[in-house]
């Protein structure tokens, strides 16, 4: 592989592979002028994409503890063997996952962009939830005020490119990072808070910046052409 | 994909008969958008000035050449990207050349919206230098 491809492979994750090929085809013109080395200019334009998800996983993880806290627990067997996931730690599980792509989406795109707009709602309604278990009527509420909310981002088309978006981006991270801590973690489990957590979060975290770049870009070109 | 001049848009605000501080709050407050950096201004004025040129690394030497500015490609690319999608910027893709191993150029061009702002962004530094001495005269 020459170091065109190479670079592409680098940067298709990033910034989608139609844009990694024109800012490739930029670097070779930039480097064939002689105004500086190709690969100098290709680690500027990857700091440049991505501190932002660097600084979005550190954030995610730190501001949302109490989450993670709960994937800890859910790992905790019951007496019977079955994984220990009640009402409330579900839905804790799924604000933090919620939570996560949210705040990638609100460093990467804007505090305004719809789509951590509207994942804020949802995260809201999950973590209010987790907070209320206590209270018998919580389940069927927040069930229908999370069926409610997603009908209606679906109905409004300017708002289902980022329902698709959020909803892929935070599956792939939920999903990841339980399939790695099943994989990693043994018991007892409280030793996973000491290294595996923060490196299947992270591990996730960036599968799901890579989700959300890609299903972005395609909801958005989905939504245009409409 | 190509827009109408920069004065167009200004012409059209002033036929209103608005004052500057009416038309930042049309342009600026209303649109939700927020004020253009500095960087984001050079990106903009070198894409005017390049005109149906306009592509990554003509924006990036004419900002090294006008503005004597070293420009890493990192920022510029982000730029871009931003100004796209805050609709101050649209691009389309010209054909594969040769001399970049068959790729494409993205041609950008600055939208109305980005004329907009880009001129309310001018007219405020224009009224800080209103009364000062700096530039080797008396701006006012």
């Amino acid at each position: 592989m020459d170091k065109a491809g190479f670079a592409e492979l680098v940067l298709a994750p990033v910034c989608g592979r139609q844009k990694a090929t024109e800012i490739v085809g930029d670097l070779l013109e930039h480097e064939a002028a002689r105004r500086g080395s190709f690969w100098m200019a290709l680690l500027s334009v990857l700091a440049s994409s991505l501190w932002r998800w660097i600084a979005g996983i550190v954030l995610a993880g730190t501001s949302m503890l109490y989450g993670l806290v709960h994937y800890i627990n859910a790992f905790q067997a019951k007496p019977s063997g079955a994984m220990n996931i009640s009402w409330g730690i579900g839905c804790a599980l799924v604000a933090t996952c919620v939570w996560s792509a949210v705040v990638l989406n609100a460093l990467r795109y804007g505090l305004r962009c719809r789509t951590t707009l509207v994942g804020l709602g949802f995260t809201s309604v999950f973590v209010a939830a987790a907070c209320l278990k206590a209270l018998p009527s919580i389940p069927p509420i927040t069930a229908a005020a999370a069926l409610g909310y997603g009908a209606l981002c679906i109905t409004i088309r300017p708002l289902r490119a980022s329902f698709v978006t959020l909803i892929a981006a935070a599956a792939a991270h939920g999903g990841l990072f339980f399939l790695l801590m099943k994989l990693i973690v043994r018991p007892p489990v409280s030793s996973a808070l000491g290294i595996e957590l923060p490196v299947g979060w992270f591990l996730s975290s960036i599968v799901e910046a890579i989700v959300l770049t890609w299903v972005r870009q395609f909801s958005l070109r989905r939504l245009q052409s409409a | 994909m190509r827009d109408q001049p920069l004065a167009a848009a200004w012409l059209e605000q002033r036929s209103e008969n608005l004052t500057d501080s009416q038309i930042h709050y049309k342009v600026v407050i209303m649109s939700g958008a927020s004020p253009l950096g500095e960087f984001e201004q050079l990106v903009l004025l070198a894409i005017l000035r390049l005109g149906a040129k306009a592509y990554g690394v003509s924006i990036r030497q004419e900002i090294v050449c006008c503005a004597r500015r070293q420009v890493s490609p990192g920022a510029l690319y982000t730029t871009l990207e931003r100004l796209e999608t805050k609709g101050l910027v649209g691009s389309e893709v010209g054909a594969p050349t040769p001399e970049r191993g068959g790729r494409a150029k993205r041609f950008y061009a600055v939208t109305e919206t980005g004329q907009s702002q880009l001129v309310d962004a001018q007219r405020s530094f224009q009224r800080m230098l209103v009364g000062l001495e700096l530039l080797g005269g008396h701006h006012g």
